[in-house]
């Protein structure tokens, strides 16, 4: 059968040539017409005995087309110019010299390794053989007064933090949102003067221009920078993780009211309603279910965020961390560590579920 | 084909008690909102009082709008050298950290998946497969799942300070601090996503004789490609921010520079650092934007 | 390579509570074409699940060349199935690969894996060769080199037809192939099929929701219906009685649509 498939090769170059421009969808007919012709074709093979030199000149046509349809296949240079960038930027990463893997291997780091592995064991367990009491008294001492106080200010900081940007990012999106915040919004028709144009092309830029910079700059950058402005207090962490957030809220909340179904707004906005009213009363409910889910995304990072605020000072797990740290206590810091990282699991689950019931309260 | 009596009629209740749902969703928010800053003490008055210097919030906002790139400290010090050492240091540290962090994050996510073991993509006829479905399978996925949250649920910077504490500053524990939790939180995403990748294929792929591995590396890799390749650029702009940041722990990275003028008071020096933070950060998310839209066509 | 010879005998398939097929007998000699008509849930699917080696039955045997199914050992199971074909309704094909990676792609069940990953991104001529040709045969060999889910819907049908034909298999299986394609080509697409197993000599059947078509151009239908065959005969010596009893709904089936309403 293979041998009869292949024979059919004599009417490549022409079928080809007339086909080149009829896509598969429309050229069912032709196909027909081929069939017949590669029936005479293979009639007219058998006359001429099945000659051998024919059909090799038959497959070399072939390879030639296929080599030329390679040669011509759809490029895509954007694609292929930022795989070959890639490479390039990870191999300068790597060789640029300014680190080495192999600086974890030195001997000083290995003994400085050692010397770690044996702190990090409870201070009363060192030297000595594992005790789970002694594990537990030392575990309560060292906890019961700190945990407590070290989470519930986590996690208030990372739920006033977010919040605040939750409030904040509600009132930069439709103000920056393309299909909202012009002249005449949704394409109603109308001839809005130059000046009510470039004026609200300007609130658009400034607005989008400040929720580009919240983010772009890191909460721990933020933190550090309103410390000194604003003074010791809750304030500063708070806030630092509020701009953040809300720059990337902004944004969020941004594309859901650009991406959103304008019919129920359009009709609204025709029937003389102004943009507020339309934003709350046709788009804000259609969009709240999506809010709420990339409100919760980001309780999650404020969460992970907040514990390590405390390094700078705030009353967060990251305070704790840090002074077990300045004390040589590595046994605490390492707790305190995954005590943080309970909490920052917890966080997950608990956004998880409540994402979980906003989706299904559809 | 199974009527399920009255189903038609509780939708109508169903919908109604889901909007109360949300409202009070919205609610709980508020309220909790509410106690955490009366836990915290944030008085909207005292953030205003409590300033020490009007004159400081003054000077460094208003130096947002004359960044310099000559040095403050009066040495006329020329100041691209640092800022472009800055660029350097946190893009290498952020660069090599994602290379290292999506090779754990494919490896972790596809072990955490359960497309290797479950469902109808992996034959259940022999004993091995039957073994694999019922024991060796989930508990290989269990293991994963947890060393993926051990690893994303501690903070990059609290790996920096374990991993300075271990191993003693060097660079390489700055790509480590980075690398370690972005292939938890990487692999946590890229093993939904293999999940999620449509199985069409895959199936076809076996129901012409496939072994396992074709099926999977050729009929779901391939589908579950381009939501990971977005994801990945999108943390890597992330990991940009997160190697700034390590600079305040002392590595030569933008953080660095900033956390040094600041305490100098060079403001204008400051703004320059972070509209550079801005400007890499802007260039990232165009790059991603262009890539992402080309993947959707291609 | 010919066809193979297709063999149900007392089959039933239970999902659970839900029946797929019940009890049924079927011969289908090597090189035939037979298309399995009914409506929706009747079996057809379940059938050519049994056929493929997908699903194993509850009860019966499925024989194919006289070998019974249930007694090949997994790696005899593979290799059964690299010599079944199927084309499904929503195609399956890998939109990321190219249409000849795609194509390609299917003889895994006869190939190392390394073996088909260098035929999938290290590609020798001559196969590439043979994969333009069978494209020719469909209509389609210009996009050789294309990305799949960059061809129209009608032509990523066409690269599922040309994937199943270079399989080169001995039974060809449709499921319902042309149930999201429109009408005119619909037709062009059954008689493709129906052409290019009649060439090959391979066993081709065929589930079909569109009656007329099934009866333009087979000469053999089997009606299922609730899991049962109805009739099993040339569309000639069916009575149009025939097909509406197959179609129409019992005053049971009624209330229950109705309660889905």
């Amino acid at each position: 059968m293979n041998d009869q498939t292949r024979n059919t090769g004599g009417s490549t170059g022409r079928n080809a040539r007339a086909n080149a421009d009829t896509s598969a969808d429309t050229n069912a007919d032709t196909n027909r017409e081929r069939n017949a012709d590669r029936k005479a074709d293979r009639k007219a093979d058998r006359k001429a005995g099945g000659s051998a030199d024919r059909n090799l000149e038959r497959q070399g046509e072939r390879k030639k087309r296929v080599a030329e349809l390679r040669r011509l296949r759809p490029r895509d240079w954007i694609l292929r110019g930022n795989l070959v960038l890639c490479l390039v930027v990870i191999i300068w990463a790597w060789t640029s010299g300014s680190f080495d893997l192999g600086d974890l291997t030195t001997e000083r780091a290995q003994r400085n390794l050692d010397r770690f592995l044996t702190e990090i064991r409870p201070y009363p367990l060192q030297g000595v053989d594992w005790n789970w009491g002694v594990y537990g008294e030392w575990l309560r001492e060292t906890l019961q007064d700190t945990a407590p106080r070290a989470l519930t200010s986590t996690l208030a900081l990372s739920v006033a933090a977010v919040v605040l940007s939750g409030l904040g990012a509600l009132f930069m999106a439709p103000v920056s949102a393309g299909n909202l915040a012009r002249a005449f919004p949704f394409g109603l028709p109308g001839n809005p003067s130059r000046l009510a144009r470039s004026l609200w092309w300007t609130l658009r830029g400034v607005v989008r221009f400040f929720a580009i910079l919240l983010r772009a700059i890191p909460e721990y950058v933020w933190a550090f920078l309103l410390l000194t402005l604003l003074g010791v207090g809750a304030w500063p962490a708070v806030l630092a993780l509020a701009l953040h957030n809300a720059g990337i809220l902004g944004r969020l909340y941004r594309e859901t009211i650009e991406n959103a179904d304008e019919r129920a707004a359009t009709s609204q906005a025709a029937l003389g309603a102004g943009r507020t009213q339309t934003f709350a009363t046709a788009l804000l409910p259609q969009l709240m279910g999506r809010y709420l889910l990339y409100f919760f995304y980001r309780w999650e990072t404020c969460v992970r965020e907040a514990t390590v605020l405390g390094l700078l000072g705030f009353v967060s797990l990251g305070w704790y961390i840090q002074e077990s740290r300045a004390g040589v206590r590595y046994d605490e810091m390492v707790h305190f560590v995954l005590l943080g990282s309970l909490l920052i699991l917890l966080g997950d689950a608990v956004s998880a579920w409540l994402r979980r019931v906003v989706r299904e309260s559809k | 084909m199974n009527p399920k009596p009255g189903s038609a009629g509780a939708k109508g209740p169903r919908g109604r008690l889901g909007g109360s749902t949300r409202a009070r969703v919205i609610t709980g928010i508020f309220a909790a909102g509410l106690i955490a800053a009366v836990h915290l003490g944030l008085n909207p008055i005292t953030l205003f009082t409590e300033i020490r210097s009007w004159k400081v919030i003054r000077d460094f906002f208003g130096a947002a709008l004359q960044p310099t790139l000559i040095s403050e400290s009066g040495s006329e010090l020329f100041l691209l050298p640092a800022v472009l050492e800055g660029v350097q240091a946190t893009l290498v540290f952020a660069i090599a950290a994602m290379s290292l962090a999506v090779i754990a994050g494919l490896i972790l996510g596809f072990l955490a998946s359960s497309v290797w073991w479950d469902g109808d993509l992996v034959g259940g006829e022999t004993g091995f497969q039957r073994a694999l479905r019922r024991t060796v399978g989930p508990s290989i996925t269990g293991v994963a799942r947890l060393f993926i949250g051990l690893l994303r649920s501690v903070h990059e910077l609290l790996w920096a300070m374990m991993l300075l504490s271990a191993f003693g500053l060097s660079h390489a524990t700055a790509v480590l601090a980075i690398a370690l939790p972005y292939s938890g939180i990487l692999a946590k995403i890229f093993s939904e996503m293999i999940d999620e990748a449509p199985r069409g294929a895959g199936l076809a792929l076996r129901a012409a004789g496939a072994g396992e591995a074709t099926v999977l590396a050729i009929g779901i890799f391939p589908r579950a490609l381009p939501d990971i390749t977005a994801y990945a650029l999108y943390r890597f702009e992330c990991a940009l921010r997160s190697a700034a940041v390590l600079g305040f722990f002392g590595y030569p990275t933008l953080g660095y520079f900033i956390s040094a003028s600041f305490e100098n008071l060079y403001y204008r020096e400051v703004w320059t650092y972070l509209y550079t933070l801005l400007g890499l950060i802007i260039i990232v998310e165009f790059w991603s934007v262009l890539l992402r839209r080309r993947h959707d066509f291609a | 390579m010919s066809g193979a010879s297709l063999e149900f005998d007392g089959v039933t398939v239970r999902y659970g509570e839900t029946i797929g097929v019940a009890d049924v007998d079927l011969r289908i000699d090597p090189g035939a074409q037979v298309a399995l008509v009914g409506p929706s849930g009747s079996g057809k699917t379940t059938l050519l699940r049994l056929a493929g080696a997908i699903r194993e039955p509850t009860k019966g045997r499925v024989r194919v060349d006289g070998t019974d199914l249930s007694q090949l050992s997994p790696k005899e199971l593979r290799r059964f199935r690299s010599t079944v074909a199927t084309i499904y309704q929503d195609l399956r094909l890998v939109p990321e690969l190219r249409v000849y990676q795609n194509v390609a792609a299917v003889r895994a069940g006869r190939r190392s894996f390394l073996g088909l990953l260098r035929d999938l991104f290290l590609p020798s001529g001559g196969s590439v060769a043979q994969i333009h040709e069978i494209l020719e045969s469909v209509g389609i060999e210009e996009k050789l080199y294309h990305r799949t889910n960059q061809l129209s819907g009608g032509q990523q049908q066409r690269v599922a037809i040309a994937r199943s034909l270079y399989q080169e298999p001995a039974v060809l299986l449709a499921d319902e192939p042309v149930s999201s394609v429109d009408p005119a080509r619909a037709r062009d697409v059954v008689r493709l099929l129906c052409d290019a197993a009649r060439e090959r000599e391979i066993t081709l059947v065929m589930s079909l929701h569109n009656l007329e078509l099934a009866r333009d151009h087979f000469s053999r239908l089997v009606g299922l219906r609730n899991g049962r065959v109805m009739f099993d005969d040339d569309p000639s010596n069916l009575s149009s009685e025939a097909f509406t009893r197959l179609y129409s709904l019992t005053e049971e089936e009624m209330i229950e649509q109705g309660a889905h309403r």
